[in-house]
């Protein structure tokens, strides 16, 4: 997986507290705009965040060429509704969790995204503060599916176990288990071998000339 | 020493304790050579318990205060050497060279911790390794007579070499799955049964046990990797 984590950043860190918090109604709705100045095409594979006492999140976003009128303007289209980070809004519960949205729970590819809008909900009246930091948006490539190996795809006939024998040989369970467990002492060497170099020169049993130096 | 002792068996947990401190207190008293002492702290416990790591350690500290010379001090070729060829005591001969070629450090080379500590373990693997294939040879000579039959020794053998050659660039669950499909019963009934009906020529005869150590080795050393 390729993910090359860029910031987006926000053009002005925009924490639109929607109603008047003189009055005492804090209205639990928080918008935060993010806007790619710098980039012209962006395409946005995962983006994480860490949660600060936010409910519920949905996530519009701007592309470019989706509209058919050549205005600045376009069109906010909803590509997530109503995530909920958390599962109780007046308990403390995946508070202050760290979230991913993958590919697979977006309506449609950010691709070409010009601008991304998260829309935070907080209804209980007990966090008054809400809000989502640390975010990142990454690119993913598709990772190559493994192949699974023939013989699990298409098993051979199996041979029964009368059919399993060989004149003058012991019975196979026995040679099996013991070769595998020689397979696993041979793996087990192998780990415990060591990348440290003692510092030869020589390369194959005979000396280099260009490392030898004359003093 | 009573104190010292305890807290031993303790760490080392094993499973004859009388035998155990037996053992301790007899190689105790004898001339403390430092080969002998840190060969001593090896031989504790298993190599796959975690108290061994330990146990390599302290014997690597012992081993530190070597006299090489008058002024210097230090684990060097030369005890390296004493050491490695007192674990390997019993094995076959040809196995012992072919492991010192892989792993043998030169008289006069500084050998660090990491290079003393895979070294330990790669040796006591292969004396398990090593007891693993005597008792797979003892299976394949079913009459008891000493010798087993060639064609058979051959063809196991190389099922298992097969199966490590093919995990020899890291190991991942597919590699795994695939070697342990390739020494399955089936497969190796498969494999067994193509070399008893066609022999390959020149694989008639028998097979001593030390011949099939020995070849049984090769697989093992294509994991070892050489000391650079």
């Amino acid at each position: 997986m390729n993910a090359d984590p860029k910031n987006g950043t926000p053009k002005t860190p925009l924490y639109i507290k929607v109603g008047d918090l003189k009055v005492e109604f804090h209205s639990g709705c928080c918008i935060l705009d993010i806007g790619f100045p710098n980039t012209i095409s962006v395409e946005i594979g995962e983006i994480h965040f860490k949660n600060y006492y936010t409910y519920a999140l949905s996530l519009k976003a701007r592309r470019r060429g989706d509209s058919s009128e050549p205005a600045s303007e376009a069109k906010w289209k909803t590509c997530l509704r109503n995530m909920r980070l958390m599962p109780h809004p007046h308990f403390e519960t995946g508070s202050q969790d760290y979230f991913t949205i993958s590919r697979k729970q977006l309506s449609y590819d950010l691709c070409n995204v010009t601008g991304l809008r998260f829309i935070l909900r907080q209804p209980s009246p007990i966090w008054k503060e809400f809000k989502i930091e640390d975010l990142k948006f990454c690119k993913t490539s598709e990772t190559k599916p493994v192949s699974l190996p023939s013989w699990l795809l298409k098993p051979p006939r199996p041979i029964d176990e009368e059919d399993r024998e060989i004149k003058g040989a012991p019975p196979m369970e026995t040679l099996s288990n013991h070769l595998q467990q020689m397979w696993g002492l041979g793996e087990q060497a192998a780990t415990n071998s060591t990348q440290n170099a003692l510092g030869r020169f020589d390369v194959d049993g005979s000396y280099e000339i260009n490392l030898l130096s004359y003093t | 020493m009573v104190k010292a002792v305890l807290a031993k068996v303790i760490e080392n947990r094993p499973e004859d304790a009388v035998a155990f401190l037996a053992d301790y207190f007899e190689n105790f008293g004898d001339k403390p050579n430092k080969i002998s002492q840190a060969h001593q702290q090896l031989v504790l416990t298993h190599h796959s318990r975690p108290a061994f790591e330990g146990n390599v350690r302290a014997a690597y500290d012992i081993l530190s205060q070597f006299r090489v010379s008058k002024s210097l001090q230090g684990l060097n070729g030369v005890a390296y050497t004493e050491l490695l060829q007192l674990i390997c005591s019993g094995f076959p001969e040809d196995v012992k060279e072919k492991l010192m070629k892989k792993i043998g450090c030169r008289d006069n080379e500084v050998v660090p911790f990491n290079v003393f500590r895979a070294a330990i373990f790669t040796c006591f693997v292969l004396q398990d390794y090593i007891k693993q294939a005597e008792q797979l040879f003892h299976a394949l000579d079913i009459q008891k007579t000493g010798t087993a039959d060639k064609v058979l020794c051959e063809t196991t053998l190389n099922q298992l070499f097969l199966a490590v050659s093919s995990s020899e660039h890291g190991i991942d669950t597919k590699t795994v799955l695939d070697a342990a499909y390739s020494l399955g019963p089936d497969r190796l009934y498969l494999a067994l049964n193509k070399a008893v009906v066609s022999p390959a020529r020149g694989s008639r005869g028998t097979t001593t046990c030390d011949e099939f150590v020995i070849s049984a080795v090769d697989s093992f050393l294509l994991k070892v990797s050489p000391l650079t």
